[in-house]
């Protein structure tokens, strides 16, 4: 019996349990700090959707394998499109962003990027090849593309762009060749004045206040001006705990969703930032040796496809907040207030604890 | 085949494409894999760094900065202005103090939400039409919404009442208390105290710690002492949120209320003056001759100090504006006249020091003194007969002063007029004193380019023709006279300055400017003359003379035009007639009051001048024997105006 437990808690990657209770915690913290201003419900709320973020975890790390989800992929790529769609004619107003379930609301996009990774992840998997041409490109253009634009027409293009990017990471990981390379680049760069034309005027705006930051202090600037305050009146060791000027006299906007590290930055200070940093960094060497050491291709492109966007959402939403990027709708993942997000990270994290256990589970039967 | 079949088949050929990889290519692409993996992780790491380095930036190298910009937009600094500081005469009676002024106000952070009906209720309590209230707030629409606006100042009595009795079903209202100057003793020597109006710009550059729209001293001690009865504002530091809601009280510096100026007037004194001028236009001067400072400073008309604690109304400034009578000048120290007989103790002075002259010489007076072709009047056109010294001062023989006059020469005469402080700024510490005019030849030959003739000695000698003096330095000269010593003092007005908690700053210092180069035993001559002017029966001062009171005194008439015939003084236009000087001390022997007064047009010095003389005299006497005690009415000076409430 004693041995059973043993074996069961070896093939647990405690590491990456690790750095994630550091990242929830200061997640928690800083939502906790916000919840007197922006309502006293945020805090259990976002409790409730940790809570069930980790049934989502437990579930997909333990009781099922994880090449199942390379059958379901598919599946849930066409739910998710269908959530798109539906969100377009649910919700209200000018934003089609979330689908309100009695409480609480969810953001179908915040699945999407989940979907995009499997059916990525199922697409190079099945299609195996050394190295991949204009064809397959051309193919994965044509899973992307739907949900994309879906997803730019709620208009959450902060979203577009991260799927678009951290898919080119996963294409990228899968080797192409020189050729294909080269017209990407070429076809990015002809594409970009189109994009700027597509892009709505709130968000040529910020991006223009990005650009000129001193010209646009009040309009478009505001944001990352008083972001960039806030981190800036943190210091060394932080203004403490429910005491952030900044966030608490209002001044920092959406200090509980995007603007989250703005929050955590102020209330704990430059160290505070470096810690949860480690935390963050850990994560992602956790995920990196998972997809290293994946028992199969699924599972390596699944790993890394999982890193790649933890990666670019952290890394996105931190040079947004320390005025290095244009204010983009991407959540801080687990420390911003977001039920889909939680749910979804979680779930991610999940997904790298069953490769890592299948893995174990693989290694020590080649020791026996 | 079936639907599913069909999609499933063609999913497969979407996602499968048969290649087959050896196991020499499995293995290689491993490898790649990891090399990728490890590659991408680096890009993290690095990635990061940048972050890191990025934050350390932000919180540690520009940390000062950001917690500047923060305070910036976070921290508002409201200016707590002080009480001004009060003046008060020489025994501590309030001439200038403050008295509370009520003004209603809004504060919209407070009151948000049901603006409109607030402002019918005060439209219906208040009885001002709602519009008007409206109008004033939008007024305010600029001032952040923690701070009160004004919607009606200065309430009177009873509309307070009625407001404080329903302010607590008016969230958002308050009433709001700051000072207004304001003169328990009635106007007392308005040009001397000076008034407050808004500051203008150069005021703003002049004075520190003034904001636009404060009250600033525009004259005499309220603008020459501006910064020590302004006082020292106090701030409150308070904060802020986002939308400019006021949050909480930071820190506090109480105001330092002003310093309270006693000035060496004597109300008592003061209010005579003012009294006995009513109707008439000049100025009177009370000095101590003892120590030179100053009991009484009047310039008829007065303005009414009251007038400028509110907006002037058109009739006020038809008043203060009009061109004949100048209520703004200020006759004491900034009216130049021609001094008439009052000169005449310098020439005395002038003749005995010189020894051109003795007590004794006489000169005969004929009514009139032929110089050549023409001819010089006496004021009496009869003569006076032989003149010595005390008959020519005590008569004020115009023929006996001709002669001393032709004797000195104009040029000694200048020197002793300077001697006695004329044609010399006395140094009194108000701004605009005029210096007057002692001429000489060489002054006429530049102003005039005309040669000096012995006619122009003639009517210098009479302090008629070009000599002009004010009537501050008539007022020095005769307290020089008075002064056992024959000190020349300069005139001065502060007795002390206390500060806010009773502690004296400063205090009254005699000032000697200078002693008259006159021996003892000829000014005593003189002052002998003085006294005969009043007290001898032929005496043109009689007018003044009290019981109980030896008053020594000297006339003057100064001519504004020529009169080559006598003519009645009633027939001639009121601005044609002469003006009466009246120079006196008192009590002869021990002189403690010297007074000197003009009445512009008022004709001869001895009616017109010497009776308002008198009264002061009187005054001074009666408060003498004996001097009531001065209960205080005053208030304490720790009754700060409570400053706008604000929590």
């Amino acid at each position: 019996m004693e041995e059973n437990v043993k074996f069961y808690l070896k093939k647990i990657d405690w590491l990456l349990l690790l750095f994630l209770s550091g990242v929830l915690l200061a997640g928690f913290l800083t939502v906790k700090s916000v919840s007197s201003i922006e309502g006293a419900t945020l805090a259990s709320k976002q409790l409730l959707w940790y809570t069930l973020g980790f049934i989502s975890m437990f579930i997909l790390a333990f009781l099922i394998d994880y090449r199942i989800l390379k059958k379901i992929g598919r599946l849930f790529y066409a739910f998710c499109i269908f959530l798109l769609i539906l969100v377009m004619f649910v919700s209200h107003g000018k934003v089609h962003r979330w689908i309100h379930i009695g409480l609480f609301s969810i953001q179908p996009s915040e699945f999407t990027k989940l979907a995009i990774i499997l059916i990525l992840s199922d697409f190079f998997s099945t299609r195996i090849k050394e190295c991949y041409t204009l064809k397959d490109i051309f193919l994965i253009g044509c899973i992307l593309i739907i949900p994309l634009w879906l997803i730019k027409k709620q208009p959450d293009l902060g979203t577009a762009v991260l799927i678009a990017i951290v898919s080119a990471t996963i294409i990228f990981f899968a080797r192409l060749n020189l050729k294909t390379i080269i017209v990407i680049i070429i076809s990015v760069i002809v594409a970009l004045p189109l994009f700027y034309h597509s892009m709505l005027p709130y968000q040529r705006q910020r991006l223009e206040a990005f650009l000129h930051p001193d010209k646009y202090k009040q309009q478009g600037g505001y944001h990352i001006n008083e972001s960039k305050i806030a981190v800036g009146t943190g210091g060394k060791w932080g203004q403490g705990f429910k005491k952030g000027v900044q966030v608490h006299l209002k001044f920092l906007p959406e200090s509980h969703t995007d603007f989250a590290f703005a929050t955590f930055a102020e209330e704990w200070g430059f160290w505070g930032c470096c810690l949860l940093i480690i935390c963050y960094l850990g994560i992602f060497w956790r995920g990196l040796t998972i997809s290293r050491n994946a028992r199969d291709r699924f599972g390596t492109f699944l790993a890394f496809g999982i890193t790649a966007l933890l990666f670019w959402q952290t890394f996105i939403n931190m040079i947004m907040v320390l005025g290095w990027a244009p204010v983009v709708g991407i959540p801080l993942p687990l420390v911003s207030y977001g039920g889909s997000s939680a749910l979804v990270t979680l779930s991610c994290i999940g997904i790298l604890l069953n490769i890592y256990k299948n893995y174990k589970e693989l290694s020590s039967c080649l020791i026996e | 085949m079936s639907f599913k079949e069909t999609i499933k088949k063609l999913l497969n050929k979407f996602f499968q494409e048969e290649v087959f990889l050896t196991p020499r290519e499995v293995a290689r692409q491993k490898q790649y894999f990891i090399q990728a993996n490890r590659i991408f992780f680096s890009l993290i790491t690095i990635a990061m760094a940048f972050i890191v380095g990025r934050l350390w930036y932000i919180q540690i190298h520009e940390y000062k900065y950001y917690c500047e910009q923060a305070s910036k937009h976070r921290i508002r600094i409201i200016k707590l202005k002080p009480p001004r500081g009060k003046i008060l005469d020489r025994y501590g009676r309030v001439i200038a103090g403050n008295s509370p002024r009520f003004n209603l106000c809004i504060i919209r952070q407070e009151a948000s939400g049901h603006i409109p009906e607030l402002l019918i209720k005060l439209s219906k309590i208040t009885g001002v039409p709602e519009y008007k209230l409206k109008q004033n707030l939008l007024k305010g629409e600029d001032t952040p919404v923690y701070k009160p606006i004004v919607l009606l100042s200065d309430i009177p009595w009873n509309t307070l009442a009625r407001v404080e009795a329903r302010l607590y079903e008016m969230p958002g209202v308050t009433v709001t208390v700051d000072s207004q100057r304001k003169y328990p003793l009635g106007s007392l020597a308005p040009h001397l105290i000076g008034y407050l109006r808004e500051a203008s710009v150069s005021d703003l550059k002049r004075f520190k710690n003034l904001d636009p729209g404060d009250l600033v001293g525009k004259r005499g001690v309220e603008r020459r002492f501006q910064d020590l009865l302004a006082g020292e504002p106090g701030y409150k530091k308070i904060e802020v949120n986002a939308v400019d809601r006021f949050v909480k009280v930071l820190s506090v510096k109480p105001p330092v209320p002003g310093d309270n100026i006693y000035l060496t007037i004597d109300a008592d004194i003061q209010r005579t003056a003012q009294d006995a001028f009513k109707g008439k236009m000049g100025a009177i001067v009370v000095l101590d001759p003892r120590n030179g400072q100053i009991l009484a400073f009047y310039s008829s008309p007065g303005i009414n100090l009251n007038w400028f604690s509110k907006k002037l109304t058109k009739k006020i400034v038809s008043f203060l504006y009009n061109k004949d009578t100048h209520p703004f000048m200020d006759r004491v120290i900034q009216g130049c006249y021609a001094p008439g007989s009052i000169f005449k103790i310098v020439l005395a002075a002038a003749g005995l020091q010189t020894h051109v002259i003795t007590p004794s010489t006489i000169f005969y007076c004929p009514g009139y003194l032929r110089l050549g072709r023409r001819i010089f009047r006496c004021w009496d056109w009869r003569g006076h007969g032989k003149v010595d010294l005390y008959k020519g001062i005590v008569q004020s023989c115009d023929v006996y002063f001709y002669h001393v006059g032709l004797l000195l020469g104009p040029d000694k005469i200048a020197k002793f007029a300077h001697y006695f402080g004329f044609g010399e700024k006395t140094g009194i510490d108000l701004a605009g004193e005029a210096i007057g005019l002692i001429p000489t030849p060489e002054w006429k030959l530049r102003r005039w380019q005309q040669k000096w003739q012995d006619g122009d000695t003639l009517n210098m000698a009479i302090g008629q023709g070009f000599v002009l003096v004010t009537p501050i330095q008539a007022a020095r000269m005769i307290s020089a006279v008075a002064n056992p010593k024959g000190l020349v003092l300069k005139p001065q007005y502060i007795y002390k300055i206390k500060d806010w908690q009773g502690k004296t700053i400063d205090s009254f210092k005699i000032v000697v400017q200078w002693r008259l180069p006159v021996k003892r035993r000829y000014l005593n001559e003189i002052r002998k003359a003085l006294e005969g002017v009043v007290e001898d029966k032929h005496g043109t001062g009689w007018r003044c003379r009290i019981k109980g009171l030896n008053v020594c005194g000297k006339t003057g008439t100064a001519q504004v035009i020529k009169q080559s015939k006598r003519t009645k003084e009633k027939k001639l236009e009121w601005k044609y007639r002469d003006h009466a000087w009246f120079v006196a001390y008192a009590p002869a022997n021990n002189p403690q009051i010297a007074v000197a007064v003009l009445v512009e047009h008022g004709g001869h010095g001895g009616s017109a001048a010497a009776p308002i003389a008198k009264k002061i005299f009187e005054c001074w006497f009666k408060l003498q024997h004996p001097r009531p005690k001065v209960q205080s009415p005053m208030i304490t000076f720790n009754d700060n105006i409570k400053i706008a409430r604000l929590e």
